[in-house]
């Protein structure tokens, strides 16, 4: 697996390639608690590069989420993080567990950002 | 009955060589694209809550994987001997509550149970056993499989005359009927290829037929005893009858 960070005035983007697994996840959790250190609630997942996504992958993202929220600017302003071009497998992951409708989903990173 | 085993230590770093085993298996059993991904996912589940669960990541145990395909069906037995953990007792997480009150636990077990056909577990004072299985579409075969060979069936030249039977076999083949019409010799090397030819297709439930004997060489089926073993015909025409009354049977 691999993530590269890039930083943006609206959100902070992390494209993630390669396998989200049980061995990778908590790489994952590690770089978004280091941009939530930093006060960064405004995080896009660029996942279109990922191959393959497992359970404690998609623990991280759902307690990251939960964190993400956590940080309120006003009350209808605040932290989140949201997803940009899942693969079919990845979707396909996502619709067995429900995950599809637990995120704000966007066909690509650019809009994914642009949301924020 | 394919088969194969692997051993592994109980870490994180092991689920590669984990994930090569499956594809193994996978690959053998030709099967789809995609359930050869929902195999992959169920056992990387399942090694992963070995691992980080039954282990509970201490760095001292293995894992023993075994897989095994037979009658369309792919399985696949992980034994660990951590403390017991039956993960078909954990209960399935609601996956249509709303974000705020969705627990992030549970997904491994509640996705080992959707990938696959059968999840069952086993545990004893030494051992957890999970036995995964996934039915898979066969690939289609044609339905006999007819050859002619010819001359000597010898040590010499019974490798080369069988190439094309065997590469059937590994394609995939379960029915095979061989016609001896222009065999005009026959030693025990080729005896054992056809026996092997044989022993092969009962093993995959397919069935093997000869037809055409010369003289000759049904004398050698006769004295070594294999008349009563192999499935013989006199012209092709009745074995290929013979297979299609079973077949509707």
């Amino acid at each position: 697996m691999e993530i590269t960070h890039k930083r943006m005035n609206r959100a902070d983007l992390l494209s993630i390639s390669g396998r989200l697994d049980a061995m990778h996840a908590p790489e994952l959790k590690q770089k978004i608690e280091a941009l939530f250190a930093e006060g960064r609630y405004r995080i896009v997942l660029d996942l279109s590069e990922l191959e393959y996504v497992a359970s404690p992958g998609l623990r991280v993202l759902i307690e990251a989420r939960k964190k993400a929220r956590d940080w309120k600017l006003t009350d209808l302003e605040g932290g989140d993080i949201r997803l940009a071009g899942l693969p079919d497998r990845i979707r396909e992951v996502f619709d067995l567990t429900g995950f599809t409708s637990l995120f704000e989903i966007f066909p690509n990173a650019t809009e994914a950002v642009g949301s924020f | 009955m394919p088969s194969a085993s692997l051993t592994v230590p109980a870490q994180l770093d092991s689920l590669a060589v984990i994930s090569e085993f499956v594809n193994s298996a996978t690959h053998r059993a030709q099967m789809s694209e995609r359930e050869a991904w929902q195999v992959q996912l169920a056992v990387d589940e399942a090694a992963t809550n070995i691992i980080q669960h039954a282990y509970a990541d201490a760095a001292t145990g293995v894992i023993q994987l075994k897989w095994l395909i037979e009658a369309g069906e792919l399985q696949i037995t992980l034994v660990d001997n951590g403390r017991p953990f039956d993960p078909t007792q954990v209960p399935a997480p609601d996956i249509h509550s709303p974000f705020e009150d969705r627990q992030a636990g549970g997904l491994g077990i509640y996705l080992m149970h959707k990938l696959m056909d059968t999840v069952a577990f086993n545990f004893d004072d030494t051992a957890n056993t999970l036995v995964l299985c996934k039915r898979f579409a066969e690939p289609n075969v044609v339905a006999v499989q007819r050859f002619a060979l010819e001359g000597r069936l010898d040590a010499r030249s019974t490798a080369s005359a069988l190439a094309p039977v065997n590469a059937a076999l590994t394609a995939g083949a379960r029915t095979i009927l061989i016609d001896l019409q222009q065999v005009t010799f026959l030693s025990s090397s080729g005896l054992r290829a056809l026996l092997l030819v044989r022993r092969e297709l009962n093993e995959r439930h397919g069935a093997l037929a000869l037809c055409g004997l010369q003289p000759q060489v049904e004398e050698v089926f006769a004295m070594t005893g294999f008349s009563q073993v192999f499935e013989i015909f006199r012209t092709a025409g009745d074995a290929l009858a013979h297979i299609e009354s079973r077949d509707r049977a």
